[in-house]
């Protein structure tokens, strides 16, 4: 009865369009980059490309598959498995309604950005690349002294905050249907842009520089625990795996529909993106370290630093056409937030909430869009940046990683994961060999933790996340604290009874 | 362009180019796109 009513993706054109807009996000850009110029250059990619062969592909095909053979989103998948298992689909949706509660402020702060390059608020020339980090700290967020400082709500990025969640609730209300539509201009229109960024970018003198950078490979350091930590969790963050979402998506494959084929391209166009990205990155680097006479790695960012301090300061000095690059710049961080946003905002919260519950999907959608926005106002205060890298920290980073891990663990020892293999088979275009559930069994397991263990605890248990204190906590305690809160509601969640199926 | 940085670009390229052909081209069990 269920599987009548749920909703359809109208086509597969507009389904890979969504899966690919979930994939590629603001860390194509900002994060990818950064970590192929900072382990090793083309060496990087040799390990990102087997990451993204032995875990990313494996793991998306994983919650495709689990999501399309059981109509459900992640705590009807586990549900599904074993009513014991629910808690960790619940959690995994914990993971994604946080995540999408900040990043929506990301995207206001990109449109506050796209609207400032208009007029180069933050200065033209030396002078205005110089003042780039006072105005993002200074006039975009106003930033006080800690997070145990608050201080008061920046109107600006919460009124961009607001028209953000009013445009997602409007893509989001009729589902799949008009989500595929909107994901085929979130993908194409950054793609384009990025192509108009890296012309700009190469005709910059310096350039070269910078793409030497970031392409020279340095094969010594693919002995080192380092590239494997960067390459593994770039293939953990970049494909929106772990974060529910995956499931709900597959779960909206029509049933005679591929699932192997769509994973695969799915992978590929996203680590392509985030190739390309590069270019037009480090192109505007090598221009910047070149106009300021400055080595490439003294300009060298990521993360928020890259977009809304680096690249402005590149943007200053650019010759002629620096708004207008600027203007398309935050647009593509704009349409690329937004495709994620409303992956995260329907497929990991909208769906299970009403494949447990019921409910209208306007309903449904409408008090998702109004607690995520109410949630997000606290990363719009002064001290809302602290915060935001603390959840981060504790959803996007460990929330991610340990759920992930788990549904590994869950689908390969406590299942039977050639079910899903003889299922997937059955209707796509190439049959995936028993390699894949050792893959699931094993390898990602493997993976997973040896990330959490190298990049997580082995460092936020030594010391405080970041160094933050608020009163007698630090910013490691709060990561603990997310985590531990939002298991116990995954638990208290995945107790509670499931509607009566077809029923609202 | 120093040579191992144009070495890299061509053989990623070339990578992401083939894959996705072969995608492409395997799309379809009847020989159709959608399904």
């Amino acid at each position: 009865m269920a599987e009548l009513t749920r909703e359809r993706w109208t086509s597969r054109t507009t389904f890979l369009f969504a899966a690919i807009g979930s994939a590629i996000g603001l860390g194509n850009i900002w994060r990818f980059p950064y970590l192929a110029y900072d382990n090793g250059g083309g060496a990087f990619l040799v390990a990102w490309i087997i990451g993204l062969l032995a875990l990313g592909i494996p793991w998306l095909l994983m919650e495709f598959g689990m999501g399309r053979m059981f109509q459900r989103g992640a705590p009807g998948v586990f549900a599904s498995i074993g009513k014991k298992w629910e808690w960790l689909g619940w959690w995994a949706v914990f993971v994604a309604f946080l995540i999408v509660t900040y990043y929506t402020v990301i995207i206001a702060w990109s449109l506050r950005y796209a609207i400032s390059s208009v007029t180069m608020a933050w200065g033209t020339g030396e002078e205005g690349a110089a003042g780039t980090a006072d105005f993002f700290f200074g006039d975009i967020l106003q930033l006080s002294g800690g997070p145990g400082e608050l201080g008061g709500i920046v109107w600006l990025t919460l009124g961009m905050l607001a028209l953000v969640w009013i445009v997602l609730f409007f893509i989001m209300y009729k589902g799949a249907n008009v989500i595929g539509r909107v994901a085929v201009f979130v993908v194409t229109i950054p793609w384009i842009i990025l192509v108009a960024l890296l012309v700009r970018g190469l005709t910059l003198p310096g350039a070269v520089d910078g793409l030497n950078f970031y392409l020279s490979p340095d094969w010594s350091a693919l002995l080192t625990g380092d590239i494997w930590f960067a390459a593994l969790s770039q293939i953990a963050f970049t494909l929106s795996v772990g974060m529910a979402g995956m499931y709900a998506y597959g779960s909206f494959i029509a049933k005679k529909a591929d699932v192997n084929n769509n994973a695969f391209i799915t992978g590929f166009a996203n680590n392509a993106t985030s190739f390309f990205a590069g270019f037009a990155v480090f192109s505007t680097l090598g221009f910047l370290a070149s106009a300021l006479n400055v080595p490439v790695p003294e300009v060298a960012a990521s993360g928020l630093g890259l977009a809304f301090i680096t690249y402005p300061a590149g943007i200053s000095m650019m010759p002629a056409g620096g708004a207008f690059i600027g203007v398309l710049f935050f647009l593509c961080l704009v349409f690329l937030g937004l495709g994620s946003a409303f992956f995260l905002a329907h497929g990991g919260v909208s769906a299970p909430l009403r494949d447990k519950f019921g409910g209208g999907l306007t309903k449904v959608t409408a008090l998702v869009c109004l607690a995520a926005f109410l949630v997000g106002i606290v990363f719009t205060t002064q001290g809302g940046l602290y915060w935001l890298d603390m959840i981060d920290r504790a959803v996007a980073f460990y929330g991610l990683l340990i759920t992930g891990a788990l549904s590994c663990i869950v689908i390969g020892w406590f299942w039977k994961p050639k079910l899903l293999r003889d299922h997937v088979n059955e209707t796509s275009d190439f049959k995936i060999g028993v390699w894949w559930e050792w893959i699931i069994k094993l390898v990602l397991p493997v993976g997973i933790i040896f990330v959490l263990i190298y990049g997580g605890f082995m460092v936020d248990i030594p010391e405080a996340y970041e160094g933050y204190q608020i009163g007698p906590l630090n910013g490691s305690h709060v990561v603990w604290i997310v985590l531990v809160v939002t298991l116990i509601l995954s638990f208290v969640l995945g107790r509670l009874k499931t509607r009566k199926e077809g029923g609202e | 362009m120093e040579a191992g940085a144009i070495i890299t670009t061509i053989v990623f390229a070339l990578i992401f180019v083939c894959g996705l052909v072969f995608c492409f081209m395997k799309a379809g069990i009847g020989g159709k796109w959608e399904d």
